[in-house]
């Protein structure tokens, strides 16, 4: 089995975390339906996206989430 | 198929720059072209096949949580909120992700009978991942 690399993108980090999953941001208080954050706001879900595909190349301690904080989330 | 201990740290490496990865995305949202079969929301181990070229405005989302739990006005207004898609093509452009994938796979995340989603269902989808020239995945669940 050789694996794929991946990257979670989490509204609920305490579930996630239970799965150790190798790399996971949770964008702080965004809550479930709102993972990139909100409709139309094209630059937030940019930063978030770019955020979580950085985390595929730079190296962090893998199997826990990383809570970032995110400016411009108003749902 | 190995089992691993749960405190396992289940890590694949990237052996490429971004520049050159094939994202795919994963979602267990209950993200689905609006003419496919909806998930059933009392608990559903299958999944869907979204082309790579989907566009946003034919899909839906079918999930069994209640809208104050998992809102799902966002994602309906523009599915990017939880399936990225035209934010991937918009970095290809840019050249800071290679290529988006010609497949993505959606799930629904809720079913009753955990056993099939852990032994069938999370394997196959893997496999459709690592049969498809992936070289990463963005897993988003709403």
């Amino acid at each position: 089995m050789s694996g794929v690399p991946t990257v979670l993108i989490t509204t609920d980090k305490e579930s996630s975390e239970q799965q150790r999953p190798p790399r996971a941001i949770h964008p702080e208080g965004f809550t479930w339906g709102h993972s990139l954050g909100t409709a139309g706001n094209r630059d937030l879900q940019m930063e978030v996206l770019r955020t979580a595909l950085q985390q595929l190349v730079e190296l962090h301690l893998p199997g826990s989430v990383r809570t970032l904080p995110f400016a411009g989330y108003n749902p | 198929m190995a089992e691993l201990s749960r405190r396992c740290v289940p890590y694949t490496p990237v052996t490429r720059p971004l520049s050159e990865m094939t994202i795919a995305i994963v979602s267990t949202a209950g993200v689905h072209l609006k003419g496919q079969d909806p998930f059933n929301t009392a608990g559903d181990e299958s999944w869907r096949e979204l082309p790579g070229s989907v566009n946003t405005a034919d899909l839906t989302i079918t999930h069994g949580a209640p809208q104050e739990h998992y809102d799902r006005a966002q994602a309906l207004a523009d599915m990017n909120v939880i399936f990225p898609i035209d934010r991937l093509r918009e970095l290809q452009a840019k050249g800071v992700i290679g290529a988006v994938a010609g497949k993505h796979l959606t799930l629904m995340g809720y079913s009753l009978r955990l056993q099939r989603y852990y032994n069938e269902t999370a394997p196959a989808v893997a496999k459709e991942i690592e049969r498809s020239p992936v070289d990463a995945v963005l897993l988003t669940a709403g």
